[in-house]
């Protein structure tokens, strides 16, 4: 199974070891980028935060970290904890992203998680601010000629 | 007197324009705020930064008063608060 993207050379040899006869295969395996693998909506009244988890799974057999510095928001307001996960081998463990929207608006933004040893995720985020679920207010009483 | 805390998040300096209406019908409102504009630094951490107002109540009539407070920034950030005053009369 192929992490990465690129073009992948191998030979392969059929052999009957009685004869000594043989075929040999030269295998050429091109593996695309993928397409985007997710739509994560999150939606929040502004000035909230709402997050959702993410599992990433190692198939290999060797210990992955995957740290912040790894990722690509195109959102400032977009975060992802925590600053690092480490993945032993064989296992799947999540991690959190985080919105916080400050105006009633509605965009789009790319999450992409670049890993040396895993490769590319990407993530599409569908964000929206809604109007503030509570209204403030403040109780004033005194006395005329006061204040 | 009263301060009205709010939290700044936005990851760059501003200034909010600090407006107070009245919302119960026209004239001067009884509620006036201390600051015209309030200044805020970038909030460089998710947990923002803690700002505040102070609202001041100064009724000219016994009652009740009611009005709103508008923080408004030129990036669109917007927080409101609804003023509620109760006058009585003055104790010699």
């Amino acid at each position: 199974m192929a992490m990465r993207a690129g073009v992948y050379k191998m030979t392969c040899t059929f052999k009957v070891e009685s004869t000594g006869e043989y075929v040999v295969y030269k295998v050429n395996v091109t593996v695309v980028e993928s397409e985007d693998q997710h739509e994560i909506d999150l939606f929040s009244a502004i000035r909230e935060s709402v997050s959702q988890g993410v599992v990433i799974e190692n198939p290999t057999n060797q210990q992955v970290v995957i740290n912040q510095s790894q990722f690509t928001i195109g959102n400032e307001y977009v975060e992802v904890t925590p600053e690092e996960l480490t993945l032993k081998p064989r296992e799947s463990r999540e991690f959190k992203i985080s919105f916080r929207p400050l105006m009633v608006s509605e965009s789009q933004c790319d999450l992409v998680l670049k890993n040396p040893i895993l490769g590319d995720f990407k993530y599409k985020l569908n964000l929206k601010g809604t109007a503030p679920t509570s209204q403030r207010s403040l109780a004033f009483k005194c006395a005329l000629g006061q204040d | 007197m009263q301060a009205f805390k709010f939290t700044h998040f936005m990851k760059k300096a501003t200034t909010y324009t600090v407006k107070v209406e009245r919302t119960d019908g026209a004239g001067i409102a009884d509620f006036k705020a201390e600051v015209a504009t309030v200044p805020a630094a970038a909030a460089d951490s998710n947990k923002g930064i803690m700002l505040s107002v102070n609202i001041r109540y100064e009724p000219f009539t016994i009652g009740d008063s009611r009005g709103v407070l508008k923080l408004t920034s030129p990036e669109g950030m917007e927080y409101s608060c609804l003023l509620f005053g109760k006058s009585s009369a003055s104790q010699p």
